[in-house]
């Protein structure tokens, strides 16, 4: 077994291209979706009020908007807003008026719900507020709500909208780094495939050497290789690119050890499932993108609505993976809140292992 | 000795290998012969107990080695039909991974790294990946790696198919010296007859997965002791004049070949007047004559009807 553990490492040292390109191709893709750090990673939006609103109210106004957090709201004039929005500069502006709100926008943009969400409760406020003609009223309402008789303290389970945390960053970092990773590892893992053609299995098959230990061999060098790229890519971020991935790092590779396991397993499985190692770079893919997809690995899952697709999710390795990640990395999460992510993770491993194995050995 | 009975392979469409009988004696050289799907690999691999029999037996030294394939495993050094190799590393490198499985290391492999890769003639270029080497040094390195262990039995599939003359009869001898020098058992398998008629005590023809004939060369060729072969050379094919020669009474069989036809007569006839008559009847030129003693090769026509390879 450790034979053919190290020779897989000797073969990669003379072509190691594969997984160099992998590498380069998750930072391409993590800068162009996460953007290097540059400073300012806020959203702004441009907003412009229409003639009716006065000058108070404007004032009121973005008082309001100041509260929503991660999104700062800049004032534009419409022909400009509507220039930077066709220029692609910002995704959406917004036309504020006295009693109503409109979006300018061109594409969509998952922030805008967000923002809607924030408007629609600013405006609830303030059209209320409105209704009360007299000076007085006003005053009463305004003193009543400083110094209200009754506090209710509105506590939301953990309801994903309630406490969103949208970090672009490390969503492309984590997303695109465990998307890639598929590749590297389950290509390597098509080598059994490959050997078994070649004939060089059957030598292997006629040593002394068992069966299972020429698996084990390869198994293990999918997994070394897997949890290389995965922690090359994040140490390269984390010290040349300023993203911050924190100081939980024991925790992030528990994670990825999990993650790069089911992937090996799932890689077995579909080295078990094809005839020919050649099929394996059609439907490798076919997967891995579909995977990365409905795990949100794009985006945030927390943009998606269908729940159809939510509940496919659940059977994705990449899915418990980024979320585990982002629990830990973003939310603040502990070793406790990771037992379930991980434990999906592990089994599902188990599960694609024990099929894999099976359909491998049937043929 | 190994010896199967009634060994059978059947796939899902095809049935590979059909009831064949065979055995292999301590020392000799025994070579399987086949056109392209005659089932050559598929029984070798059964043997090698590298595939599972759909029946019959395969037994070693009177045990079954379906049962107990590792009594068998060690002492076997099997060639693949394919360049078993992983061809960016260099022949060195393969030649030390696959002594290393076998649990040799150290001075000990290193000395039989040497030794086989000196005995393929390829000591000099050891370190040169294999993937740039040429197909007939692919090919003995192949052969290098089989050897490693210092089996009883070599089992070769196909060693020389498709590489240079030199390569081919640096391998022919070199399996003529593990024989003759090591007492190696041999089971040499090849599309071609002249390496077989040159190597083997006995020989085995397959077609279509069965054993048609077997023997050593001699007794295969006395199987035609009774007939000829007559090379007609035409200047256009005619069916007419083919059917005539059918109808003559000398003539056992008419075959088509590129040139012209091949007709086997039996041995002391004389039907060559005949011939030209016909010819002449059906107004085709024989514009060449060659009457041969027979081969192994017509003894595959003869059996089969179809050329060794097309
Ligand atoms: N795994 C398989 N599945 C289905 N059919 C197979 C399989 N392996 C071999 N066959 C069929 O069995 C027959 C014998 O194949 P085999 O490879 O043993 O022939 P061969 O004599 O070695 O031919 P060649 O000279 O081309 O190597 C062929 O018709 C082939 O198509
Ligand atoms: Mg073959």
């Amino acid at each position: 077994m450790k034979d053919i553990f190290l020779l897989q490492w000797q073969r990669l040292r003379r072509r190691p291209f594969m997984v160099l390109v992998m590498i380069a191709m998750t930072s391409m893709f993590v800068f162009f979706i996460g953007g290097a750090n540059l400073g300012d990673d806020q959203l702004s939006i441009p907003v412009y009020f229409t003639d009716e609103v006065s000058e108070t109210e404007q004032a009121e106004l973005n008082e309001a908007l100041k509260e929503m957090e991660g999104v700062s709201f800049y004032q534009e004039e419409l022909e400009e807003m509507r220039e930077a929005i066709v220029l692609g500069d910002v995704s959406f502006g917004l036309q504020l008026s006295n009693d109503h709100y409109t979006f300018v926008r061109s594409t969509e943009n998952p922030y805008q719900s967000l923002v809607d969400n924030h408007l629609r409760s600013v405006y609830w406020e303030k059209l209320q507020m409105d209704r009360l003609t007299s000076e007085e009223e006003k005053a009463q309402v305004t003193a009543a709500l400083e110094n209200p008789p009754i506090v209710v303290d509105g506590q939301m389970g953990e309801s994903e909208q309630a406490v969103f945390v949208y970090n672009n960053q490390l969503q492309a970092l984590f997303g695109m780094t465990l998307f890639f990773a598929i590749y590297t590892i389950v290509f390597s893992l098509g080598e059994v495939a490959e050997e078994k053609q070649r004939g060089s299995w059957d030598r292997l098959i006629l040593s002394p050497v068992r069966k299972w230990q020429v698996y084990l061999g390869h198994l293990l060098f999918a997994f070394f290789i897997g949890m290389l790229q995965i922690s090359v890519v994040f140490l390269m971020f984390e010290l040349f690119f300023d993203f911050t991935i924190g100081r939980n790092w024991p925790a992030v590779l528990l994670i990825c050890a999990c993650y790069t396991l089911a992937i090996v397993a799932l890689g077995m499985l579909l080295t078990g499932l094809v005839k020919k190692s050649s099929q394996l770079s059609a439907v490798v893919p076919i997967i891995s993108v579909s995977m990365a997809m409905l795990g949100g690995a794009y985006w945030p899952l927390e943009v998606v609505n269908s729940r159809v697709l939510l509940v496919i999710a659940e059977v994705i390795p990449v899915k418990h993976a980024m979320e585990a990640l982002k629990g830990i990395t973003m939310y603040g999460h502990g070793l406790t809140d990771l037992t379930q992510p991980l434990a999906v993770l592990l089994l599902m491993s188990v599960l694609c292992m024990g099929i894999g194995v099976n359909v491998m050995e049937r043929r | 000795m190994l010896e199967t009975t009634s060994l059978r392979k059947v796939y899902k469409k095809t049935t590979a290998v059909d009831d064949v009988n065979f055995y292999l004696k301590q020392g000799e050289s025994v070579g399987l012969l086949g056109p392209n799907g005659a089932g050559k690999s598929t029984l070798i691999s059964m043997i090698s107990t590298l595939l599972k029999p759909t029946s019959g037996t395969v037994m070693w030294n009177g045990e079954d080695i379906l049962k107990s394939p590792n009594n068998i495993r060690p002492i076997l050094g099997v060639v693949p039909q394919e360049i078993a190799l992983y061809k960016e590393l260099s022949a060195y490198e393969n030649v030390k991974f696959f002594g290393k499985i076998y649990g040799i290391r150290g001075k000990k492999l290193e000395a039989r790294a040497q030794e086989v890769l000196e005995l393929v003639g390829l000591a000099n270029r050891q370190k040169e990946q294999v993937q740039k080497y040429s197909g007939g040094m692919q090919r003995r390195i192949n052969i290098a790696v089989a050897l490693l262990h210092e089996p009883e039995i070599i089992i070769m599939d196909e060693p020389t198919v498709g590489i240079d003359p030199q390569s081919r009869s640096y391998i022919l001898d070199m399996v003529k010296q593990l024989k003759e020098e090591k007492g190696m058992t041999v089971l040499y398998t090849s599309h071609y007859m002249e390496e077989v008629e040159r190597l083997c005590d006995r020989i085995y023809i397959m077609d279509h997965g069965k054993v048609i004939a077997t023997g050593s060369k001699a007794e295969l060729i006395s199987i035609l002791s009774s007939e000829e072969t007559i090379q007609l050379g035409l200047d256009k094919p005619s069916k007419a004049f083919q059917e005539a020669l059918t109808e003559h009474n000398d003539i056992l069989k008419v075959t088509t070949n590129e040139k012209g036809l091949t007709l086997i007569i039996s041995k002391d006839s004389r039907p060559l007047t005949a011939i030209f008559r016909m010819a002449e009847e059906h107004d085709v030129m024989v514009n060449g004559i060659n009457i041969t003693i027979p081969s192994l090769e017509d003894v595959f026509l003869h059996l089969t009807g179809r050329k060794l390879r097309d």
